[in-house]
C-alpha cells in the first residue's frame, strides 16, 4: 500500500526534476501537434462567437498611448501583410460559417443566418480595421454599406439578403436529410461568405470614398 | 455574473482578435497534447479558453506574451479538469487562476535531457492511462498540490500518489539509464 507523505510542497528534488520533464515534454509535443494543426476552425468559431457577444454600445477607440497593447497592433504595415491578414480573416470566417450552417437546428435556420450575416458584417469590420485602422461596430458597418448611395452596392445588399434567407429556408430542407444534408448549407454558406469577404478585400484595394475613413480623404 | 451574459466591449475586439489570431495554432497544439489527442475536446476547451480571455481581456492585455501563454495554459488545464470532473461525475472546486497563471516556472535545471529521453517521456506521458495521465500533468505540469488534485478529481489523496508512485516507476521503467533522477524513493521518499 502507498502511504507516501504529503508531497505538495514541491520542494522535493525528483519532484522538481519531474516537473522540469514535463514541462519540456509538454512544450516539445505542443509545438510538434501544433506544427500540423490546421486552427483555422478553431479561430472561425471563436471569431463568430464574439462578433456575437460584442458590445455595440461601447465606444470603439484605440488603445491609450503607454498601453502595452499599442505596440502590437497591426492596423498598418506593408500591402502584403494587410493581405495575408485579410486572407486570414476571411478562411476564418468561411470556415466558421460553413461549422455554423453545418451543426443541424431543424427549425430555426433562417433566424441562424441572421446571426451569420452578423458574423459576415464582422469579418467586413476586420478587414475594414486592417485596411484603414478604424475599428466600427457590425451596426455602423451595415449602415455604411447600405449609405454608400451606389446602385450596385444596394442591390447586391438586396441580393446578398435573399441569398441568406434562401440560404435559411434551404438549410430547413436540407437539415430533414440528416448528415448527408449537413455539409450542403455548409458549403454554400462558406461559398457566399467568402465571396463576400472577397470582394469587400477588392474594395478596400481601391476604395471608393464612401469607404475611405473621413481623417483619411 | 452569468457568463453567457458578458459582452466584450467592442473598443477589445481587434486586440482580441489579433490575440486569437495569434495563439490559436499553439493553444490547439496544446489543448490537443493535453487531452490526448482528442480533437473535438481540444477544438471545445480552446473556445472556452478564449471566451474567458476575451471576458477578462481587461486583466490579461496587460500581461506579457509569456504571461498571456501562461494564463492560456493554466486556464485551458482547469477547464480540460472541471471537463474530465465533468464526465466522471466528480466534484466541483474553484482553484485561483489568477495565482496559477502568475505562478513562477520551475527553475531550469542544469542537467538537461537529452533528445532520447525527451522523446521516450513524451511517449510515456501519452500512453498512461486517462485518469493517470491527468493526475500526472495536475502535479508536474500544472503544480498543482496533492490535496487540490484529489478535491478538484473527487478522489482520496491516497489515490492521487498511488498515481503518481505509478507514473514514477513506468518513467524509471521506460526511460532506463535515460532516467536523470536516480535513487528509487518510491512515494513515500524524497519527493
Amino acid at each position: 500500500m502507498i502511504t507516501g507523505r504529503d508531497d505538495d510542497t514541491g520542494s522535493g528534488r525528483e519532484d522538481a526534476l519531474l516537473a522540469e520533464l514535463f514541462a519540456q515534454v509538454a512544450e516539445d509535443l505542443t509545438e510538434q501537434y501544433a506544427t500540423d494543426y490546421d486552427a483555422g476552425p478553431e479561430q472561425a468559431r471563436f471569431l463568430v462567437w464574439l462578433a456575437e457577444h460584442t458590445d455595440d454600445t461601447d465606444p470603439a477607440h484605440v488603445a491609450e498611448p503607454g498601453q502595452p497593447w499599442k505596440s502590437r497592433t497591426r492596423t498598418s504595415g506593408s500591402i502584403f501583410g494587410k493581405r495575408q491578414r485579410t486572407l486570414l480573416v476571411i478562411g476564418g470566417a468561411t470556415l466558421g460559417t460553413g461549422g455554423v450552417s453545418a451543426a443541424p437546428t431543424i427549425g430555426a435556420e433562417v433566424p441562424k443566418q441572421g446571426a451569420i450575416t452578423q458574423g459576415d458584417l464582422h469579418m467586413c469590420v476586420r478587414i475594414y480595421a486592417i485596411w484603414f485602422g478604424v475599428t466600427l461596430s457590425t451596426e455602423e458597418m451595415r449602415q455604411m454599406l447600405l449609405d454608400s448611395k451606389l446602385a450596385t452596392a444596394a442591390g447586391a445588399g438586396l441580393v446578398y439578403g435573399g441569398v441568406k434567407l434562401t440560404e435559411g429556408l434551404l438549410a430547413a430542407a436540407l437539415s430533414q436529410l440528416g448528415p448527408l444534408g449537413w455539409g450542403v448549407p455548409a458549403a454554400i454558406t462558406g461559398t457566399v461568405t467568402g465571396v463576400v469577404g472577397l470582394s469587400f478585400w477588392m474594395l478596400c484595394e481601391s476604395p471608393p470614398p464612401w469607404l475611405i475613413p473621413s481623417g483619411d480623404k | 455574473m452569468d457568463e453567457g451574459d458578458t459582452r466584450i466591449p467592442r473598443k477589445y475586439v481587434p486586440e482580441v482578435t489579433d490575440f486569437c489570431l495569434d495563439n490559436a495554432r499553439w493553444l490547439s497544439g496544446h489543448a490537443f497534447f493535453r487531452v490526448d489527442r482528442d480533437r473535438e475536446l481540444a477544438a471545445d476547451l480552446v473556445q472556452e479558453t478564449f471566451e474567458a480571455a476575451a471576458r477578462s481581456w481587461a486583466t490579461v492585455r496587460e500581461l506579457t506574451d509569456t504571461q498571456q501563454r501562461a494564463w492560456l495554459r493554466s486556464t485551458l488545464a482547469h477547464k480540460a479538469t472541471t471537463d474530465f470532473r465533468r464526465r466522471d461525475r466528480f466534484r466541483r472546486s474553484q482553484p485561483d487562476l489568477y495565482d496559477l497563471a502568475r505562478r513562477a516556472k520551475a527553475d531550469t535545471h542544469d542537467q538537461a535531457l537529452s533528445a532520447i529521453a525527451l522523446k521516450l517521456a513524451g511517449q510515456i506521458i501519452e500512453g498512461l492511462p486517462g485518469r493517470q495521465r491527468e493526475i500526472a500533468l495536475m502535479r508536474w505540469l500544472d503544480h498543482r498540490k496533492v490535496p487540490e488534485i484529489a478535491a478538484a478529481l473527487g478522489i482520496a489523496e491516497g489515490t492521487v500518489h498511488a498515481q503518481l508512485h505509478t507514473v514514477r516507476q513506468k518513467l524509471r521503467a521506460g526511460l532506463g539509464p535515460y532516467y536523470p533522477f536516480g535513487g528509487d524513493d518510491g512515494e513515500g521518499g524524497t519527493s
